[in-house]
């Protein structure tokens, strides 16, 4: 089975860290993808279906709370799944972007293991 | 409130959990060869700044711990110090729900890379080690907002 990850997060060393354990998990290199903010996140969602996205919150340029919102209005990426990967701890925040769509969360920090089922769960991706 | 105990904790369980890098406290309060900096602020119903300095070995073995990869393919003026500053997010953060932020709007800003300066000493301070290598890590709550 070929799944499509969209890992965004503004720190390039967390995403290729990020990137290996997906990797790990079953995820194929070529069905790894990237963004370090919202904006570029939506750009990547124009041109492939994507099936799962790891989401940071705070970034620079579009934020993930933004791009939930935005993702929202889209038909083509409304119905993607979202786990939220961050520092974020606010309960009222987390319930609205849980409202949002996001359909996981993975606190940081955490242990690559915590991240690998994480993928293989919402992915049905074996070892 | 934080002390410098349970900032130590903190920041220890940070680095084992996002790196496999086992720290311990380190004896002396000020260690030379400090050469990269991290540093994030955090604001709502507290604010506050939070600041990691680093040995160059130190930054080395976090980007190689966090990244599985060689420290003979890391550099410390990139990935070294990208590891710290997400090293100082994720620290903060977990200050941040210390603090009470689950229940309170409190927002972290963005790490930032930064050049050492004396003044980062000033604060709630933990000073740990790995494999000899120096972390000093400093807390700067500075308001309570109205």
């Amino acid at each position: 089975m070929t799944c499509n990850l969209l890992i965004v997060d503004d720190s390039p060393i967390l995403r290729r860290a990020m990137a290996k354990v997906a990797h790990l998990a079953g995820i194929s290199e070529d069905n790894i993808h990237m963004a370090s903010n919202g904006r570029e996140a939506l750009e990547v969602l124009e041109s492939i279906w994507v099936d799962l996205i790891l989401l940071d919150l705070h970034m620079p340029v579009m934020d993930g709370e933004a791009f939930l919102r935005e993702r929202a209005t889209l038909a083509h990426a409304r119905d993607i799944p979202v786990a939220i990967v961050s520092t974020e701890s606010n309960q009222d925040r987390l319930n609205r972007l849980h409202e949002l769509g996001a359909v996981d969360r993975l606190a940081k920090p955490f242990e690559p293991e915590d991240l690998c089922a994480l993928i293989r769960k919402r992915l049905g991706v074996t070892p | 409130m934080i002390d410098q105990e349970k900032l130590c904790e903190l920041v220890c369980e940070a680095l084992e959990r996002t790196a496999m890098v086992f720290a311990e406290p380190m004896e002396s309060d000020s260690p030379d060869g400090i050469t990269r900096v991290a540093r994030i602020i955090y604001e709502g119903e507290e604010s506050g700044e939070m600041i990691l300095a680093a040995s160059d070995g130190f930054a080395l073995e976090l980007a190689s711990s966090m990244l599985g990869e060689d420290e003979d393919a890391i550099a410390a003026d990139n990935e070294g110090a990208l590891a710290l500053a997400e090293l100082a997010n994720i620290v903060c953060g977990s200050v941040v729900v210390a603090i009470g932020g689950e229940q309170r709007a409190i927002t972290l800003g963005l790490p930032e890379i930064a050049e050492p300066s004396p003044a980062d000493g000033d604060g709630i301070r933990c000073v740990v080690e790995s494999m000899g290598e120096p972390l000093v890590v400093t807390w700067r709550p500075s308001r309570k907002a109205a």
